[in-house]
């Protein structure tokens, strides 16, 4: 009983911790309101800047790869989804944590009584930037329509399954990248440098070949991100790589966590 | 050299409740409250002066000192520094002074100080030859050595204060105005700085214009003190007549290892502050011997400190004097 | 009017702005060396174009597409590439941030305009970023090598194509962080101005490839002028006539952003709080 009890407080503490962070980051957020409004036109842009290929492409095509104009913008919109995650929560704090190693502050952080990556994760967010949530999910409703079918209930299903093995591992390389962080000191340009490689998640993996593919499935799997939901939404994932995307998540979601605890306790010991 | 006349400026301030609720409602719209952080300032001071600017914290020097160089729009009122408007930045004019501020720097972070130094004789014009010799004559003052060429990033605070001087006088200033150059250096350092700033104005007769937080900068190099609170004047003149009126006092801090004898204490001097055991003591300057071995003799003192009352207080003291003054004119 | 109002610096003065260049320069170089590791992975941000390539290169694969071949679509994107890493500048972030920590103040205190001061540093880490440009370049040049030009495009043209770009670029940028000094920061509306430039620019798609409308939209907005204007006189995708229209306009908007952002100075200035007391 005492330990379910405490076991309880901890998750409520871990929640209320959350919370609180999220009121100050919307405070912090309206301080900026020109960011604010910027932010929302921007998300919009991007979005059109995302598809102008799309559009120019399929103008003189009418599929690429065996993939349609309506299923890859259903990888664009899974692309977009996840972008906005990324976005408004992975890469603010992966800023976050990058000048705390510059400038000292994350020994603060290293200091307080709770899980340190659990901190380091929920750092800073950018709500505002979820508004682009919106716009993926309007995409994927799209594409069916262009498509022409409505996706059965399984297939749904699985494509979730698959997008929130996407978004763990986007999150298992961004603690990889934090870990990263406490090895290297100078390293401000390392989460754009990431987000800007995370582009190549925009287009059906399939477009790769060789070598280029294999790193794309494997080493950065891009391929988990976008392409598997995508696929599973149409109906057509194999078994095989339906298999690899639930397992190999899984996997890097250990590793990363092996990583980021091996950089904390090399960073303690070096600051003195 | 330099006039200030009925000089004003005002801020506009947005309102920022603290809070979530505050900060979403100042999203669609924002309140504003004007502030008057400099209000008819008029004074003028002659080629070669040596001025101090006093006053408490946020009266408006920092304001007062941009305006004079050029970085503050004043809202109304004239300024002429050198004969020339500072706000119109003339070359002629960002020649003739020169601003140091304790909490800015100008060295480029990355690169060591002889390359600001270079940047700046390039971009001032200063011909080659009377670089070499000031270069030589800054050196020698400050004691630069080989600090220049190392980066600007590996220098402690110290050093970098010192090269930044030397890179704000690269060009020959007639008119400085030093911000708080002091701000953070520990003691010896202050008295480098501030015998640098003295010998410098010396052999240059230059005309300075200084603000700090240490009245031993003001004391060792201005023979006259600009104050002002809340943005308005309070004194101008004679520094020797101002710290007279001061009352001059030393301050001693005791540590008591039982509780403090607060009557005998009365009685020594005045008692600024009492915290538990640590009790703080303004004393006549004349008496503070008689009252420092009356504390030493007692067991239960373990620590005694003497030092100048902060000038923060003193400066407080004295718009309390002049308050009561101006109400006995009355 | 600016340009008018504007005060004319005296001979002499002007005089000793250009004997102080070089120095100049020296500095803003062996600044950029200071921090080059950053500049370097700052390059390795620019995916885009890659990604581009990516999907072009499939599109193409069965016969070119709007006159590009497999090749020629990878040759675009190189040079997009290279074009970009030796023109691009971060003068915005730097104009922005100075203002917001008050750092500007230092540049107002000297005799040298801060726009000039600011072109200055930018060029300076010029060399840097044309030794990262190499590679895409090279590799275009020599590895991938499509089927010739169709137009020579004279030296001269190349020359002042390139700078415009570099000018129209630094121009924009600098305007934009200019914008710093009046809503505190400029970061949103350089969000904005990435959106537009890389679908109006031919950072993803080459202008020519839009439809119709949009093509002539693209011809007529600033944007293809900082960057895919160079790279299609680079490849000789220009006719004479096309390129010198271009080229004119091109330089028109480095005229028109210079007075722009020398007004948005100097306005700017006047309300510059000299934030961070």
């Amino acid at each position: 009983m005492m330990v379910d009890k405490r076991q309880t407080s901890a998750t409520d503490r871990y929640w209320r911790i959350f919370v609180a962070r999220c009121r100050l980051s919307l405070t912090l957020a309206a301080q900026y309101r020109w960011d604010f409004l910027a932010d929302g036109a921007l998300s919009f842009l991007g979005l059109i800047a995302g598809l102008l290929p799309l559009f120019v492409a399929f103008e003189h095509r009418t599929s690429v790869r065996g993939w349609s104009y309506g299923e890859v913008l259903l990888v664009v919109g899974f692309f977009t989804i996840l972008k906005a995650i990324f976005s408004a929560i992975l890469l603010p704090s992966l800023t976050e944590l990058a000048a705390g190693v510059r400038s000292g502050t994350l020994d603060f952080l290293l200091t307080k009584p709770a899980d340190a990556q659990f901190l380091v994760s929920i750092a800073r967010f950018e709500f505002w930037r979820l508004s682009s949530l919106l716009w993926g999910i309007s995409l994927c409703g799209y594409a069916f329509f262009r498509i022409g079918r409505v996706p059965g209930g399984v297939d749904i299903l699985l494509a979730l399954l698959l997008l929130v093995c996407g978004a763990a591992v986007l999150y298992s390389i961004c603690i990889f990248v934090a870990s990263l962080a406490f090895v290297i000191v100078k390293m401000d340009s390392l989460p754009f440098i990431f987000s800007s490689f995370l582009d190549f998640a925009r287009w059906p993996a399939s477009i790769f070949r060789g070598v280029v593919h294999l790193i794309f499935t494997v080493v950065f799997p891009v391929a988990i991100l976008t392409t598997y939901p995508a696929e599973a939404a149409l109906g057509r994932i194999s078994l095989s790589s339906l298999a690899w995307g639930i397992a190999w998540s899984g996997a890097l979601l250990l590793l990363s966590r092996l990583a980021f605890r091996v950089a904390v306790r090399r960073y303690t010991s070096a600051s003195s | 050299m330099i006039d200030v006349e009925c000089l004003s400026k005002q801020f506009r301030v947005p309102v920022r409740g603290a809070g979530l609720r505050q900060a979403i409602r100042a999203l669609f719209k924002r309140e504003y409250t004007i502030v008057e952080a400099v209000s008819e300032l008029s004074f003028s001071i002659a080629a070669g002066e040596k001025v101090g600017f006093l006053g408490p914290n946020g009266a408006g020097k920092t304001t007062t000192l941009k305006m004079l160089s050029g970085l503050l729009h004043p809202s109304s009122g004239s300024v002429r520094v050198a004969k020339l408007e500072p706000k119109a930045r003339q070359p002629e004019f960002l020649r003739a002074i020169t601003l140091v501020m304790g909490q800015k720097q100008q060295l480029i972070w990355d690169l060591p100080p002889i390359d600001t130094f270079d940047y700046n004789r390039a971009v001032f014009g200063v011909p080659r030859e009377e670089y070499d010799s000031r270069i030589a004559l800054l050196s020698e003052l400050l004691q630069l050595g080989d600090l220049v060429r190392k980066p600007t990033r590996q220098l402690s605070l110290g050093e970098r204060m010192r090269c930044e001087l030397a890179a704000a006088l690269i060009h020959g200033p007639s008119v400085l105005f030093l911000d708080e150059p002091t701000i953070g250096l520990d003691v010896s350092m202050q008295l480098a700085v501030r015998e640098f700033v003295r010998d410098y104005a010396h052999k240059t007769g230059a005309t300075l214009l200084l603000t700090s937080h240490y009245m031993n900068d003001v004391l060792s190099l201005c023979d006259r003190v600009v104050v002002i609170d809340q943005g308005r004047l309070r004194y101008d003149g004679d520094l020797l007549k101002l710290a007279r009126s001061l009352k001059p006092v030393k301050r001693l801090t005791a540590l008591f290892s039982s509780a403090p004898p607060t009557d005998e204490l009365e009685r020594v001097g005045r008692v600024v502050t009492l915290e538990n055991d640590r009790v703080a003591l303004d004393v006549p300057t004349e008496e503070f011997r008689q009252a420092a071995a009356f504390l030493l003799a007692r067991p239960e003192v373990i620590d005694l400190s003497i030092e100048d009352p902060p000038i923060d207080e003193a400066m407080r003291e004295l718009f309390a004097q002049s308050q009561r003054s101006e109400h006995a004119a009355e | 009017m600016p340009p008018s109002s504007a005060r004319i610096p005296a001979r002499s003065e002007r005089l000793s702005a250009w004997r102080a260049l070089p120095t100049l320069l020296r500095i803003g170089f062996a600044e950029s060396i200071a921090y080059r590791g950053e500049v370097i992975l700052w390059m390795l941000t620019m995916t885009m174009p890659l990604v581009s390539l990516a999907l072009w290169s499939v599109v193409a694969a069965d016969g070119p597409v709007g006159g590009y071949s497999q090749t020629q679509f990878a040759d675009y994107f190189l040079v997009i590439l290279a074009v970009r890493m030796g023109t691009g500048t971060w003068v915005t972030w730097s104009i922005s941030s100075e203002v917001r920590e008050g750092h500007l103040s230092m540049r107002l205190l000297r005799p040298l305009h801060p726009l000039a001061s600011y072109a200055v540093e930018m060029l300076g880490a010029i060399p840097l970023r044309i030794l990262c440009a190499v590679p895409p370049a090279a590799v275009a040049l020599f590895v991938v090598a499509s089927d010739g030009v169709r137009y020579a495009t004279p030296c001269i043209a190349l020359v002042l194509a390139l700078i415009g770009v570099w000018c129209l670029t630094f121009t924009i940028s600098a305007a934009i962080g200019a914008l710093a000094l009046f809503m505190g920061s400029a970061i949103g509306p350089f969000m904005v101005w990435q959106g537009l430039f890389a679908i109006f620019s031919g950072y993803l798609v080459p202008t020519k490839l839009f439809p119709g409308w949009l093509s002539t939209l693209a011809d007529w907005l600033p944007f293809r002028y900082a960057l895919g204007f160079a790279a299609e006189a680079v490849l000789g995708r220009l006719a004479p006539g096309e390129l010198w229209r271009g080229l004119l306009l091109q330089w028109g908007y480095v005229v028109v952003m210079t007075i722009l952002t020398l007004f948005l100075f100097r306005r700017g200035v006047r309300r510059y709080e000299a934030y961070g007391s």
